[in-house]
């Protein structure tokens, strides 16, 4: 006979295993406090309680996840979600590694910070008390953001294949061309907290719908002009349902075949959309496309 | 509330204070139970273990300064400061460390005042600055 996993729990059933898991976390505090102290702030039993469920897979918005876990000895099964969780962040190490590997070198201050940072945090994650927590400070922000209900390792596993889908993207394209886009488009883009992916492929998707090779980068202002007339009498929905279709070429035209490499894609258009939109009411589609510009140096005399 | 407020043993409790002549009946040490989870609840923390009132009890109880007639008000007192200390110390101190550090201030200069006991236990201890010099 089957165990239907995802029932939810009758009340004594609840009641039951509430116990149990109550009964876990406070040996989890014993060993929180090494046996120096019966009673804890209630902020850090409430990230006890967070890092324990986390631990045992269970998601306190979605009742229908404690029911695996009823009827069975919690203690070893909290165990094994250590092991996994640990496990995971040697997974989290290999893939920091191939990003590094595809990264093209641009010298992006909040990319690399971010990298150095979840590298640094992984050797002192603490998957026995509080696992939860996700580890390293996030400044380099993705097209496709983490939801904020993931967490710990789950959290960093997830950014960095949404990241490395955007290394893999940017790596497509001849690194001086993506420089001179940067440039171009936040001339202090190197020290600022933004997406490299935003404008890349704003105009990799404005090519392609002007029918040249989106490798080019470069839109010229006849071409913007082409791209407002296309767009002006456009609803932001079908401007996204535009760029979506104008995305399949792109990724084929790329040889970018990932599920991820799809998804990025997808959450580009959707961000796109309603800027072209606003942009294209004001006139003036060049802070969306952007233009090739050139590297801004302090002025040092002498 | 994830943790109920702990049950005291009202008997153990007695039995070991009773060498002091002190004693406290059911009804105060329902009240002691009651004051606990407020001290608890006040200072934002939880209880997972035991009620601290036994080895409150049992670390006081021989202090020259405790009364039997003020014994159940003296412990409450106690019971207060101590969680008061703990979020205070921000749980640098163990339970005993604390209740010790609680006596030897209670016992010397604070001079038997729950008053006077939070203003001395953050000064220097005069007795431990002598050892060190040992």
């Amino acid at each position: 006979m089957k165990t239907d996993l995802t029932r939810l729990l009758t009340r004594a059933e609840n009641d039951d295993l509430r116990a149990e898991l109550l009964a876990l976390l406070r040996l989890q505090a014993v060993a929180y406090t090494q046996g120096d102290s019966d009673s804890l702030p209630a902020e850090v039993m409430l990230e006890l309680l967070a890092s324990l469920l986390y631990t045992l897979g269970v998601d306190p918005a979605q009742p229908q996840t404690l029911a695996p876990l009823y009827g069975r000895d919690l203690r070893p099964l909290y165990e094994a979600g250590c092991r996994a969780l640990l496990r995971k962040t040697e997974q989290a190490r290999a893939l920091i590694q191939a990003l590094c590997r595809e990264t093209p070198p641009l010298g992006c201050l909040s990319l690399s910070d971010t990298v150095r940072s979840i590298l640094a945090s992984l050797d002192h994650y603490d998957a026995r008390f509080f696992a939860h927590r996700v580890p390293g400070e996030i400044d380099y922000q993705l097209i496709d953001p983490v939801p904020e209900s993931v967490q710990g390792i789950d959290y960093i596993l997830l950014y960095l294949s949404r990241l490395r889908a955007e290394m893999r993207f940017l790596g497509r394209f001849p690194q001086h061309r993506l420089l001179a886009l940067l440039d171009g488009t936040n001339p202090s883009w190197r020290e600022e907290i933004v997406s490299l992916c935003l404008s890349v492929g704003a105009n990799a998707l404005g090519l392609v719908l002007l029918g040249e090779d989106p490798r080019r980068l470069h839109i010229r202002e006849s071409e913007r002009q082409a791209l407002l007339q296309l767009f002006s009498p456009l609803h932001p929905l079908d401007i996204e349902n535009r760029l979506a279709r104008a995305c399949g070429s792109l990724l084929d035209t790329l040889d970018l075949r990932e599920a991820q490499d799809a998804d990025m894609m997808r959450a580009l258009c959707r961000d796109l959309a309603p800027r072209i939109r606003s942009a294209a009411d004001a006139g003036d589609l060049s802070h969306v496309f952007g233009g090739f510009g050139v590297p801004v140096k302090a002025y040092s005399p002498g | 509330m994830l943790f109920p407020v702990p049950r005291i043993e009202g008997a153990m409790l007695n039995e070991q204070t009773a060498p002091f002549g002190l004693s406290l009946s059911p009804v105060q040490i329902a009240a002691l139970q009651k004051q606990e989870g407020q001290a608890l609840s006040r200072t934002g923390r939880v209880c997972f273990g035991k009620s601290i009132l036994p080895r409150l009890a049992a670390a006081f109880a021989g202090s020259p300064h405790i009364q039997a007639c003020d014994w159940a008000d003296t412990l409450g007192e106690l019971t207060e400061l101590f969680y008061a200390l703990k979020r205070e110390t921000q749980d640098s101190l163990s339970d005993d460390e604390l209740i010790e550090r609680m006596v030897r201030t209670f016992n010397g200069p604070a001079q038997g005042s729950t008053l006077l006991l939070t203003d001395f236990f953050f000064m220097p201890d005069e007795t431990e600055e002598e050892d060190d010099e040992d």
